[in-house]
């Protein structure tokens, strides 16, 4: 097991962070928008090489961990 | 460390490199990124320097070597042998 140091440097910023765009300015009818992304926090290096991404957001969005994971992530 | 931990931690810090390379692309202006960036570019640099010269060339070009010629050992980077498990460590 590797402990990384700095631990603190991937923790959340001070206050409440949102990790999105929560205000779309200029929308317009019948277009498609997507909120960008905002980093808040990232997980731990080794962590995001078992994951697949540094940013908790992005893990497990579509939820196939919850059906059990593995089995079925490519069904 | 021993080599198998630093391999393993090397490659969550290049790893973590190439995400925040690619978030820092589309958010240019992100401060906090650029300075987690910088750190863990400069954490990993000083890890590699030292992997390579108690084990020798991670890379064919850009790496030392002692003498004899180190890269024509095996296992080169990319065969099985030379890596680590990663299975079984959730940390």
């Amino acid at each position: 097991m590797i402990i990384d140091n700095q631990p603190d440097m991937y923790m959340q910023a001070a206050g409440d962070c949102v990790p999105q765009e929560t205000v779309i300015e200029d929308v317009k009818l019948a277009r498609a928008y997507v909120p960008f992304e905002i980093m808040c926090s990232t997980f731990m290096p080794l962590e995001s090489l078992k994951k697949g991404t540094a940013f908790p957001p992005l893990y497990n969005a579509y939820g196939w961990e919850r059906k059990g994971k593995g089995d079925d992530m490519y069904e | 460390m021993n080599r198998d931990e630093m391999l393993k931690k090397l490659s969550a810090l290049d790893f973590y490199i190439i995400d925040l390379h690619l978030y820092l692309n589309t958010h240019p202006t992100d401060r906090d990124a650029i300075m987690k960036h910088n750190a863990v570019v400069k954490e990993a640099r000083e890890l590699r320097e030292e992997f390579e010269r108690l084990y020798g060339p991670l890379l064919s070009y850009n790496s030392t070597s002692k003498c004899p010629w180190q890269w024509i050992e095996n296992p080169w980077p990319w065969q099985y042998k030379f890596n680590f498990d990663l299975a079984g460590d959730d940390k």
